[in-house]
C-alpha cells in the first residue's frame, strides 16, 4: 500500500491491527483521522482533530492502550476513534514529526536491572547462606 | 548436627537463576513498557533531534540528533531496530543510544512522512513483513509547514 484514494496528506500512521492502519492526514486546522484497511486499500473517515487547532504528524498506537499524538508544539494527546483529543501534557516545545512506540527490544530498562539485581541478591543470600537442616 | 548440602546449594542456585530469568522478563515482554504504567515512544523533531517519550507522563528525553533535519517517518521492528525516513524518501537507520542516523538508501518516493512496521500474526508472515517497512508515499503539493 502506498496510497489511499480520498485521503490527503499523509502526515503519520500507525497500526492498530494487522489489516488496519490508522492515518493522519491533511494540513494544519484541517486535519483528521481515517483508518486504511492495508488488505483492500479501502479508507474510512473517522472524524476531524478536534480541537482542530491541533497539528500533528505523529501518531502511535500503543499496544492494547490508546492511541497517542505529539503535535507541533510539543504537546502530547491521546486520540480517539472520532478524532477527539484529550491533552495529556506538554513535552516542551518541540515540533514533532513522527513517533513509534518502542519496541520490546529496543526499551532501556533501567527497572530490568533493578528487580533482577535485588532477585540475585536474595536469591545469592539464599545460597550463600541456606537454610541449616537438623540431622 | 548442622549440615549443608550440595544439592541445598544447586536448589538455590536454580532459584537464582529463575528469579533473575522471570524479572528481566516481566519487564522487557511488553513492547513499549519499560515498566508499569509507562509506554515508551521515540520521537523525532524539527530539526533533527530525537527524543524518548514517556507517554505516561509526558515527558520527553533527548537522545541525540539525527543529523537529519527533517527525520518525518519512523518505525520500529520487532527486533528494537529503529527507521527513518527524510523529506527527500530517504531510508535511515538510527541509534536509540546516539540518535544517529545512518543512510540506507533512497525509497525513490519523495517526501514520506509516515511508515511503520506491519507484524503479522502467523509465523510465516510475522518474518516476511516485519522486514518490509510499511511506506505510504505522500502526494504534491508540498505540505505548508516545515515538513
Amino acid at each position: 500500500v502506498t496510497s489511499s484514494p480520498g485521503v490527503p496528506i499523509v502526515r503519520a500512521l500507525t497500526f492498530t491491527n494487522s489489516t488496519t492502519a490508522l492515518v493522519a492526514s491533511g494540513s494544519t486546522g484541517s486535519e483528521s483521522l481515517s483508518s486504511i484497511n492495508i488488505t483492500t486499500g479501502a479508507s474510512t473517515s473517522l472524524g476531524a482533530f478536534n480541537p482542530a487547532s491541533v497539528f500533528s504528524a505523529a501518531i502511535a498506537a500503543s499496544p492494547g492502550g490508546p492511541v497517542y499524538v505529539l503535535d507541533s508544539l510539543g504537546d502530547e494527546y491521546t486520540i480517539a476513534d472520532n478524532g477527539n483529543l484529550t491533552l495529556v501534557g506538554s513535552t516542551g516545545n518541540h515540533f514533532y514529526l513522527d513517533m513509534t512506540i518502542a519496541s520490546a527490544a529496543s526499551v532501556p530498562e533501567p527497572s530490568t536491572f533493578i528487580l533482577a539485581g535485588m532477585a540475585g541478591a536474595f536469591g545469592l543470600g539464599g545460597t550463600w547462606f541456606p537454610r541449616r537442616r537438623s540431622s | 548436627v548442622q549440615e549443608v548440602t550440595g544439592s541445598n546449594r544447586m536448589k538455590h542456585a536454580i532459584r537464582v537463576v529463575a528469579a533473575l530469568v522471570t524479572a528481566a522478563l516481566m519487564t522487557t515482554l511488553v513492547p513499549g513498557r519499560a515498566n508499569a504504567g509507562s509506554v515508551v515512544a521515540f520521537a523525532t523533531a524539527v530539526g533533527g533531534d530525537l527524543y524518548s517519550v514517556d507517554l505516561a507522563t509526558a515527558t520527553a528525553t533527548l537522545i541525540g540528533n539525527t543529523g537529519v533535519n527533517l527525520m518525518e517517518g519512523l518505525a520500529m521492528s520487532p527486533s528494537g531496530m529503529l527507521f527513518g525516513t527524510n523529506d527527500g524518501g530517504t531510508l535511515f537507520s538510527i541509534s536509540t543510544t546516539t540518535g544517529v542516523a545512518t543512510s540506507i538508501g533512497s525509497t525513490t518516493l519523495g517526501d514520506v512522512e509516515g511508515q511503520s512496521f506491519k507484524v503479522a500474526r502467523s509465523s510465516a508472515r510475522t518474518s516476511l513483513a516485519a522486514r518490509r517497512p510499511f511506506i505510504p508515499s505522500t502526494p504534491a503539493p508540498p505540505p505548508p509547514h516545515p515538513l
